[in-house]
């Protein structure tokens, strides 16, 4: 079982949020759904930006927000 | 008199709801942060009268952005008043996340399943009616007003909370039987790195298009020339009583003034239709995750993309709607580029320049209107940071608008802008007709007391080549309304023997220098007193400066060299600027290190 930064996956996956490593972030994604334990697919990687699939809804993110992702392959 | 409260995530129906329940006409979209502060509205139905009250959305009860701190402030101060939820079929699971925190935190709930293109089972419904046990409506919000108020009267306003759930939330959104979202085919050409921001251009290029060559301009004219031949009986009537200072009143004000801005109308009704396309099929979001790399090159994030795109309406409601950006410094730099891109009132005196005076050479405007751009660029750029943001949205599933209403929203928009902008235009072009109309006699001359005003005023515009009476006088109406601009020009009937030169740095003065009062003091509400000052002294500041680089070069030299200069003089003022205040810092820190 491999842990990675959410930003270093460069392909499509699907994940396991292990933890988020910023105190702030964490609170205010929280509110998203995106909470350890939490799975999320990766649907599309742009340069600089990922679009996530969580529960039932679609979200884009940056990769400065992605660098506070540590997920487990699923 | 019954308070109703409604409470939910963001993008959930909550307004749509609060329109249909009220028979009001609040702004909606299919995208988070439209509703930036509480609306409340009384109606009463079945002997009944409710306060029916629409919040801003909220993800949870800790809260980030100024919009959802007011709607938990507001449920906080308001417990005992009876709260819906909604929630949409659309992200039923996200929704019941606070649905359920709020339930255990001892507010009275009743839950409104707002139906949009996911359809739910009426068993499923039947059930969690059973388990949950408080009151559930599930429709489609737009839809069915009786049935709505006749839930409320009868279920909501009559119903005790809840102390504790029977059910866990994966329980309850098992029940739901949700199928798993996938992005559309659409999505394939939409989000496409490339296409995607291609196919953006060339939709806001279609909208203006629309809005102000074609359709637009032939409305336009067909409705000023209603709007004359609807006064001439009128003047008629007068010219037989000999009513001359009342003809002249109605010409000058009414016709003309009044009668620029009705010409407008059709105009802005197309753009806003346009514009509201956009946000009610889901489609700005999925802008703002295509430009946001761009953006942040520039201090902004995408989420900018819907203050600006508002601001193009109205610069007071783009700065209202940069509520949603959570990055205070974000939010700093999409209001500071926001009068930059110009709001709707500018546009006309544009197109009124560009047909009639300037022989419809739009390649010039175009220039204009990227010179401009680039200026505001160039601030941002000088102003950004180093720092890093994080940035996330939710992308909405695409749906179909409903012609009708986005017909109906569009239409009532238009009629509160005149409603709102006439009384102001009436009074300003009425008091600019007192003054052109009043005559003083100082040493056997006859002199108009705006004779006196804009012989002082020259001394200020003659370098700029703007020392013209009716120029001069709409900069400075203009500063109460950008709608009194081409008003006051329309009132001293037009402008003639004035150089292309002096008519081009006229038209970038008015993209750039301050936005109007009342977008100040709604900057000096959302920030503070200083940033209001800082952002009306910047735009003056580098409108006059361009102005007059502008137009000096452009008399010596030609237009296209005068547009060369003023972009290198932007460009060199702007890092110039920059570098004395990063020397200013760089001593600071020095007096520190020393001390």
């Amino acid at each position: 079982m491999f842990f990675l930064r959410l930003n270093q996956i460069t392909k499509n996956a699907v994940l396991k949020i292990a933890d988020i490593t910023d105190e702030q972030e964490r609170i205010r994604l929280a509110d998203f759904g995106f909470i350890k334990g939490a799975t999320i697919k990766i649907i599309s990687k742009s340069k600089g930006m990922y679009l996530l699939r969580l529960n039932n809804s679609l979200y884009a993110i940056n990769d400065f927000l992605a660098s506070h992702f540590v997920v487990e392959e699923n | 008199m019954e308070k109703i409260v409604l409470v939910g995530n963001p993008n959930t129906g909550k307004t749509s709801l609060f329109n249909t329940i009220t028979k009001c006409h609040e702004k909606v979209a299919n995208y988070s942060g439209v509703t930036v502060k509480e609306r409340e509205k009384c109606v009463k139905c079945f002997d009944k009268e409710l306060q029916v009250v629409d919040l801003p959305g909220i993800y949870s009860s800790n809260t980030i952005g100024e919009d959802e701190k007011v709607s938990m402030r507001y449920i906080s101060e308001n417990k005992s008043s009876n709260i819906i939820y909604v929630a949409s079929t659309l992200d039923i699971e996200k929704n019941m996340h606070l649905f359920i925190e709020l339930v255990n935190q001892g507010y009275n709930l009743s839950l409104f399943i707002n139906e949009n293109s996911v359809k739910l089972k009426k068993e499923n419904i039947d059930k969690i009616k059973d388990i949950l046990q408080i009151p559930i409506y599930y429709g489609d919000a737009r839809k069915g007003r009786r049935d709505i108020l006749s839930w409320i009267v009868n279920a909501v306003i009559s119903f005790t909370p809840l102390s504790k759930l029977s059910v866990t939330y994966n329980e309850l959104i098992k029940l739901f039987e949700i199928e798993p979202i996938n992005l559309q085919r659409l999505d394939k050409i939409l989000l496409h790195p490339i296409f995607g921001k291609v196919i953006f251009i060339v939709i806001l290029g279609v909208i203006y298009y629309l809005s102000f060559i074609s359709v637009g301009e032939r409305l336009s004219g067909l409705v000023f020339n209603y709007w004359e031949s609807l006064w001439e009986y009128c003047l008629t009537a007068l010219g037989r009583y000999e009513m001359f200072l009342l003809i002249d009143y109605l010409q000058v004000v009414v016709i003309k003034g009044i009668g620029s801005v009705v010409a407008f109308l059709p105009q802005l009704f197309i753009i806003l239709f346009c514009m509201y396309v956009l946000e009610e099929c889901g489609y700005l979001p999925r802008v703002a995750y295509l430009f946001n790399i761009d953006l942040n090159k520039i201090g902004l994030n995408g989420k900018s993309i819907f203050g600006l795109s508002v601001g193009i309406g109205c610069t007071t409601s783009g700065f209202l709607t940069s509520r949603n950006i959570e990055d205070r410094k974000c939010r700093v730099m999409t209001c500071r580029l926001m009068p930059f891109i110009g709001c709707s009132a500018k546009l006309p005196i544009i197109l009124f320049l560009t047909n009639f005076l300037l022989q419809g050479r739009t390649l010039i405007i175009f220039a204009v209107l990227l010179l401009v751009l680039f200026a505001g660029f160039c601030y941002l750029k000088a102003l950004k940071s180093d720092e890093k943001n994080s940035f996330i949205i939710e992308i909405p599933r695409l749906k179909v608008p409903s012609a009708k209403r986005l017909t109906t929203e569009s239409f009532y928009i238009v009629k509160d802008f005149f409603k709102r902008v006439a009384v102001t235009i009436l009074f300003i072009t009425s008091l600019v007709w007192l003054f052109m109309t009043i005559e003083l006699k100082i040493s056997e001359n006859t002199v108009t007391l705006l004779d006196l005003i804009t012989q002082a005023m020259g001394i200020l515009f003659k370098p700029i080549g703007l020392n013209i009476k009716p120029l001069m006088v709409s900069l400075i109406t203009g500063l109460v309304a950008k709608e009194n601009i081409l008003s006051t020009i329309a009132m001293f009937g037009g402008v003639s023997d004035v150089s292309q030169e002096a008519l081009i740095t006229f038209i970038i003065f008015v993209i750039m220098y301050s936005p109007c009062i009342p977008s100040l003091k709604c900057l000096k509400e959302e920030f503070n007193k200083s940033f209001a000052w800082s952002v009306f002294l910047t735009q003056t500041g580098l409108a006059y400066g361009t102005s007059f680089v502008f137009y000096t070069f452009s008399m010596a030299f030609g237009l296209w060299f005068g547009f060369i200069v003023s972009a290198c003089f932007i460009f060199l003022g702007i890092s110039f600027c920059k570098i004395i205040s990063m020397r200013k810092s760089l001593n600071c820190k020095n007096c520190i290190v020393k001390a």
